[in-house]
């Protein structure tokens, strides 16, 4: 019995994107819990970057950077969805101002638990926030870290470097309060 | 190497992205400088900690229950679902598209627009390979370059618009100027910063029926909003032998703002040649 072409090609699709995309699912959607800090938003955020990314996946071409695509499509489909939700404007880059004036960088405390760690990653600005992410936590690469954030390699490393010196900051001072300082509004 | 010079290579040696000689360099100053040393091992905590502290966390874990469900969900669509549902979104967004067109301009003014249509494809492409995501197979040339090779009004964009200008709603200022080809569409490519966004103004030859009512010098182009692509507004306008496209993650009337500032300006300049 001769077999159904376009449903041979369906099989194609998916066996290439099991094998490509759906390693990446842990990380996409710790990034996307850590943005949205909700579980609903987060899943609803990563079912439709992997719908997305399906619909796309004809142009995506083997063995380059899947991470990195996949996080420039979840990242685009969270600010369309803030412009949809909000007529906010946006502070342009906040924290360089605030970078280019901390005057050392203080040692990291000895003994810091989770929960310290991540509220002081919390109280930075969020385009540090995602860039420590991708560095520390998912260890892309700055170029797969560019790639998807669409940015220079070298605005990644000046995020990392100014990022790193504020979240050290932090985490040498007593917590200012229980309420985040920056919120992943902006991108 | 002196400290200042190791201390701000730190990043980069503990992500691992130093060239080779570089990292040695590097070693080599570490074995004999113990405030570098503790430097580094605090910044090599930090991280750690980080990562610890992410992974840890059963909060920002996926769920097994979403992770099956999430597979099941994108398989069906990959099975039977998506590429045909795509397909007939597409034709069905045709249909309308056409529907419309014919009730408020006639078939002539349908033809046209299809065109734009299809070459407005190509500039969102180009928007987001170029400008987003830094992937085009060929290399950017510069303006004067592709001028010289081939469309001599690329010349024209040299300079215009200015480096900085304003709209209604907010000042505009050019990063980058340069000429780039998509799926073998020649653009005029200039790179926009417009309220933290970029936005990219792209001008392409046009086919003369595109063209072929313009004849007037101070003609203000009608301004033509088309699908979004992939999430992408685009705003099109005729000048004469081009067409000009804005795209951008903005919202249509942001990207109409732009291109309602350029479109009287670029026109003139193009029919003066």
């Amino acid at each position: 019995m001769a077999s159904d072409p376009r449903r041979h090609h369906d099989e194609q699709v998916w066996a290439a994107f099991e094998v490509e995309v759906l390693p990446h699912l842990g990380g996409l959607f710790r990034f996307a819990m850590w943005l949205e800090q909700e579980r609903d938003k987060a899943e609803d955020l990563v079912q439709e970057t992997m719908t997305a990314a399906l619909q796309s996946f004809h142009r995506f071409r083997t063995g380059t950077n899947c991470r990195a695509w996949l996080i420039s499509i979840l990242r685009h489909i969270r600010s369309n969805r803030q412009r949809a939700s909000t007529r906010l404007s946006l502070v342009t880059d906040p924290g360089d101002r605030i970078a280019d004036t901390v005057p050392f960088v203080p040692p990291v405390p000895q003994q810091l638990t989770d929960e310290e760690v991540l509220a002081a990653l919390r109280r930075i600005p969020p385009q540090y926030q995602e860039i420590i992410v991708l560095c520390d936590v998912e260890e892309m690469t700055y170029k797969e870290i560019a790639d998807a954030l669409g940015v220079p390699v070298g605005t990644v490393m000046s995020r990392l470097h100014r990022g790193r010196a504020l979240l050290r900051a932090e985490l040498s001072q007593p917590s200012q309060g229980e309420g985040e300082r920056w919120h992943s509004a902006g991108s | 190497m002196q400290c200042r010079e190791v201390r701000d290579l730190a990043d980069s040696f503990l992500s691992e992205q130093l060239l080779v000689e570089t990292n040695h360099e590097v070693l080599r100053h570490l074995e004999g400088c113990p405030a570098c040393r503790a430097e580094f091992a605090s910044l090599r905590d930090l991280r750690r900690a980080v990562r610890r502290a992410f992974i840890n966390s059963q909060a920002l874990r996926i769920s097994d229950e979403f992770r099956d469900s999430l597979a099941a969900h994108v398989r069906e669509a990959a099975r039977h679902k998506t590429p045909r549902r795509i397909v007939r979104r597409r034709w069905a967004v045709g249909f309308a598209v056409a529907a419309i067109l014919i009730i408020v301009a006639g078939v002539g003014q349908f033809l046209r627009t299809r065109g734009i249509d299809l070459i407005a494809r190509d500039a969102v492409g180009d928007h987001q390979n170029c400008a987003v995501q830094f992937r085009l197979g060929e290399k950017p040339i510069s303006l004067e370059d592709a001028a010289a090779r081939y469309d001599p009004s690329f010349r024209l964009l040299q300079e215009m618009p200015s480096d900085d200008w304003n709209t209604p709603i907010g000042p505009v200022r050019v990063v980058d100027r340069h000429s780039c080809v998509f799926q073998g569409r020649r653009f005029a490519h200039i790179v926009l910063q417009f309220q933290g966004q970029t936005v990219s103004l792209l001008v392409t030859g046009s086919h003369g029926e595109a063209n072929a009512s313009i004849n007037s010098t101070d003609r203000v182009p009608h301004l033509v909003g088309l699908a979004s692509n992939d999430g992408f507004q685009v705003v099109s306008f005729e000048i004469p032998g081009h067409t000009v496209f804005l795209v951008g993650s903005l919202e249509e009337q942001q990207i109409r703002q732009v291109a309602q500032s350029l479109s009287g300006p670029l026109y003139s300049r193009f029919a003066r040649g």
